[in-house]
């Protein structure tokens, strides 16, 4: 509940917005999004997901903005053995869904960068015959904090991020970002990241693209994730988002409306 | 949009330069499982077994491992349970009853992933390594009957060996005692037909050998072999001031023993030879039906409300009893049984003067089982029909049962259903007579097979009123195809083992005669007398027949005494 109740003052805040090109938030910016996507695990187990997403950025004063999202996630895990040799029949996929409520404050200057910080909730839940470590039961409860940096260069955008995870019992999940972003045009988005600590090895390749046949309210989205751990797997999904009202290009949505 | 310049892709360049000098990080990693051991192994001696108790294993988890799945599949297991403590998984694998599974070698997989945080947020579950536990599950073979139970001695036979897991296992060979059939076929899961040699006087196992099934396989069959008797033609009184009503007469070849059924007093009269002479042992009251269980161990009596399995000895003491079951028309009753080699007994129950009641299929306990994992119980199969007042006669190798019914007050006659024990189903047949009268002609058959043959003669003897209301004996071939008429002066008839003869008690001349069965071409005529021969004494009204297994003695019984005769040619 507490995550509601976080998100309730700064709606408030953002209620008003106005349009200032300098400012950390221009305008107020609403969008939704949904992906879908799949991940091989060492080439012979395949789980997909499924993530409705959704997220308002409003300013808050000249450099200083905040952010809301909200987002509900549907993973179906094939929990076969592989290489699957038993006679038995088919497994059942072990279902988890997560929802989670993200609250944040930055400051932005657009034509140099922006840092800030996030707080979210976040709930798992098994439908499978599964059971959380932390909890001993069906279901997992997770706040999480995240600090981030960016700095903008030219068409390249360099950001750091550090997460911090509390499971419910108490124990954590630590780990830090390293994205390097490039609009090769105003509407393309490339991005190459780098997880560390407790998400070590983990790469991620994004590509958002905004058509300005769609009259820049929707971009489409395509991102590789590889974790290459003991065992080696693949992500990939895409997904488009949509934006009411704001339509400018994806440059300049980045840094001076999201 | 801008064209893409020089400097864009140099600076591509230089991210991925930068991303490639990151490092992953010194934190955890994904979720790793290991577990305690890779292998689970079930077995027990037969489908007949205990449930064996479950098994568990242990799995670790690594640290950063937010969750725990098990999952199981496979017949080998009824449910795998498991409990949480720290990073410790304690797994319970349960096996199913060996009886829900039926005998075999039978797997299941449990699996135990450990699922660690996938993304920053922790949203989306990311899985580790599975673990695998093999299950595996024997459960062996096992023979539960052989029939018929005896076999003549010094001569060769076949047998019908009734079972489970015969087509689990490859069956490699089958012994009596320590003597190889001389032939043997699988039949099905549940059969196997052997013939064995001529075997001296005895009871030996039946053994079946069958490749990947460790150890021996439990057998609860012996195969009895007995002299043919050579009994002189005599006669049996009855205790004094008794008038029988003979429902059944049975010969216990293995006792030598002769068992009658009186539903006038009801009561059952038992008589076994010693040396030279019949002696009368005690009567057993209450009880109208009767006939040797599948392994001949116990006796099945029927009263009216109860049915007992009695030790076929000269105490005839009662081992197990069973209610009847409810029966949804007052005034319903036990009436009538036969037995089948799958250890089933076909019980027809009556409700006078014309009702239509249920059939049931009674499960015996045999002599191995009956004080320890058996309840015997009443069941009514899907293919059970409701008959009216029906009468039930098995063959001697119990492969079949055939069930008449009617009575006089019908103007059509109605089908006859057999009951195949090889299918433990009942069905119509092609035939209709109606059962005239409340003590019919009883219905007599014979299934043989000779030795070393899997070929099979059957005739079924078959009396009652025709669509043209005639009363009419008819025998029968397996397919029931109508092969003859016997005279309609016949008070009662049994088949000759061999299903070469059948042997009637004639009214007309106080006669038992001799009719040849040999004939394959079906024909609506009298069939051809061969033999006849008087009788020591007459049995009396309401006859009954039995006959040896070596189809060498006749037993007569009515209500004045029992004519023991040796057969005519």
């Amino acid at each position: 509940m507490k995550r509601y109740l976080l998100a309730v003052p700064l709606l408030l805040c953002g209620a008003h917005a106005w349009a200032d090109p300098a400012a950390a938030v221009a305008a107020t910016n609403y969008e939704i999004g949904l992906t879908g996507g799949d991940t091989y695990v060492s080439g012979n187990r395949a789980s997909n997901i499924y993530d409705i997403n959704g997220r308002a950025t409003f300013p808050l004063a000249t450099y200083l903005g905040a952010a809301l999202s909200g987002d509900y996630g549907h993973t179906s895990i094939a929990t076969n053995p592989f290489p699957d040799s038993t006679t038995g029949g088919s497994w059942a996929p072990c279902t988890v869904r997560s929802d989670d409520l993200d609250a944040g404050m930055f400051m932005r200057n657009p034509s140099f960068g922006r840092i800030g910080v996030d707080y979210g909730a976040g709930q798992l839940k098994s439908q499978c015959s599964a059971t959380f470590v932390d909890t001993g039961t069906d279901t997992l409860n997770t706040r999480y904090s995240t600090a981030s940096a960016e700095y903008y260069f030219s068409t390249v955008t360099v950001a750091v991020a550090r997460s911090k995870v509390q499971l419910e019992a108490g124990n954590g999940l630590d780990s830090d970002t390293l994205t390097a972003s490039w609009y090769p045009i105003n509407d393309v988005r490339v991005a190459l990241a780098a997880d560390g600590l407790d998400l070590k090895d983990t790469y991620h390749l994004d590509l958002e693209y905004q058509p300005e046949f769609l009259d820049n309210s929707m971009s489409l989205l395509l991102n590789y994730t590889t974790q290459r751990q003991t065992l080696a797997t693949h992500t990939i999904s895409v997904g488009f988002r949509y934006f009411f009202g704001t339509e400018v290009d994806l440059l300049t949505r980045d840094r001076n409306y999201r | 949009m801008r064209r893409l310049t020089v400097s864009h892709c140099v600076t591509a360049f230089l991210f991925m330069a930068l991303l490639s000098a990151c490092s992953g990080g010194n934190g955890g990693s994904q979720a790793s499982t290991s577990v305690s051991t890779n292998t689970i192994t079930f077995s027990v001696g037969s489908p007949d077994a205990t449930t064996p108790p479950s098994q568990a294993f242990s799995a670790t988890v690594s640290a950063g491992t937010i969750f725990v799945a098990v999952q199981h599949n496979g017949t080998a297991i009824a449910n795998a349970s498991y409990t949480l403590s720290g990073t410790t998984v304690q797994v319970v694998v349960d096996p199913p009853s060996p009886a829900s599974l039926g005998a075999g070698n039978f797997t299941g997989t449990v699996t135990v992933t450990g699922f660690s945080c996938g993304n920053p947020t922790c949203s989306t579950p990311a899985p580790g390594n599975t673990q695998i536990v093999n299950v595996t599950y024997q459960i062996s073979p096992i023979v539960r009957f052989v029939a018929p139970y005896v076999a003549t001695a010094n001569t060769a036979g076949t047998v019908i060996i009734r079972g489970q897991g015969f087509q689990q296992f490859p069956v490699t060979g089958v012994t009596f005692g320590a003597t190889a059939a001389t032939t043997f076929t699988v039949v099905s899961d549940t059969e196997i037909e052997a013939s064995y040699p001529a075997l001296a006087p005895g009871s030996y196992a039946v053994q079946i050998q069958a490749s990947g099934n460790p150890g021996a396989i439990t057998s609860q069959a012996n195969l009895v072999a007995v002299n043919a008797p050579a009994y002189s033609a005599a006669t049996i009184a009855y205790p004094s001031g008794t008038t029988p009503q003979v429902n059944e007469l049975a010969y216990d070849a293995q006792r030598q023993a002769l068992l009658v059924a009186d539903t006038a007093d009801g009561k059952i009269l038992r008589y076994a030879f010693n040396g030279g002479t019949w002696n009368s042992t005690p009567v057993i009251t209450g009880l109208s039906d009767l006939a040797l269980a599948t392994d001949g161990q116990h006796l099945l009596a029927l009263s009216q409300t109860n049915l007992y399995q009695l030790i076929p000895d000269n105490t005839l003491a009662s081992d197990v009893t069973t209610p009847a079951p409810t029966f949804g028309i007052a005034g319903t009753v036990l009436k009538n049984l036969a037995v089948g080699n799958d250890g089933n007994a076909v019980i027809t129950t009556g409700n006078p003067p014309s009702t239509s009641t249920g059939l049931y299929v009674y499960a015996a306990c045999n002599a191995i089982n009956i004080n320890s994992t058996c309840t015997p119980a009443f069941s009514q199969p899907a293919s059970a029909p409701t008959l009216d007042n029906a009468t039930a006669v098995g063959s001697s190798d119990g492969s079949l049962i055939a069930i008449m019914h009617g009575d006089s007050t019908l103007t059509s006659p109605v089908s006859v259903f057999q009951y195949v024990a090889a299918s433990d189903t009942f069905s119509a047949t092609s035939v209709t007579l109606n059962q005239y009268s409340t003590n019919p002609v009883a219905p007599a058959l014979s299934v043989f097979t000779p030795a070393n043959s899997t070929t099979s003669t059957t005739r079924i003897v078959l009396s009652g009123t025709d669509a043209n209301n005639a009363a009419v004996i008819n025998v029968y071939d397996g397919s029931y195809n109508l092969l003859g008429t016997l005279p309609a002066t016949t008070l009662a008839v049994v088949v000759k083992p061999d299903a070469t003869r059948a042997y009637t008690f004639d009214s007309a001349s106080s006669q038992v005669l001799s009719f040849d069965l040999t004939s394959t071409t079906p024909a609506s005529g009298p069939l051809t007398q061969v033999g006849a021969v008087t009788p020591l004494g007459s049995p009396g009204a309401g006859v009954r027949m039995a006959i040896s297994p070596d189809g060498g003695t006749l037993f007569i019984a009515g209500n004045s005494q029992i004519v023991v005769q040796p057969a005519p040619p």
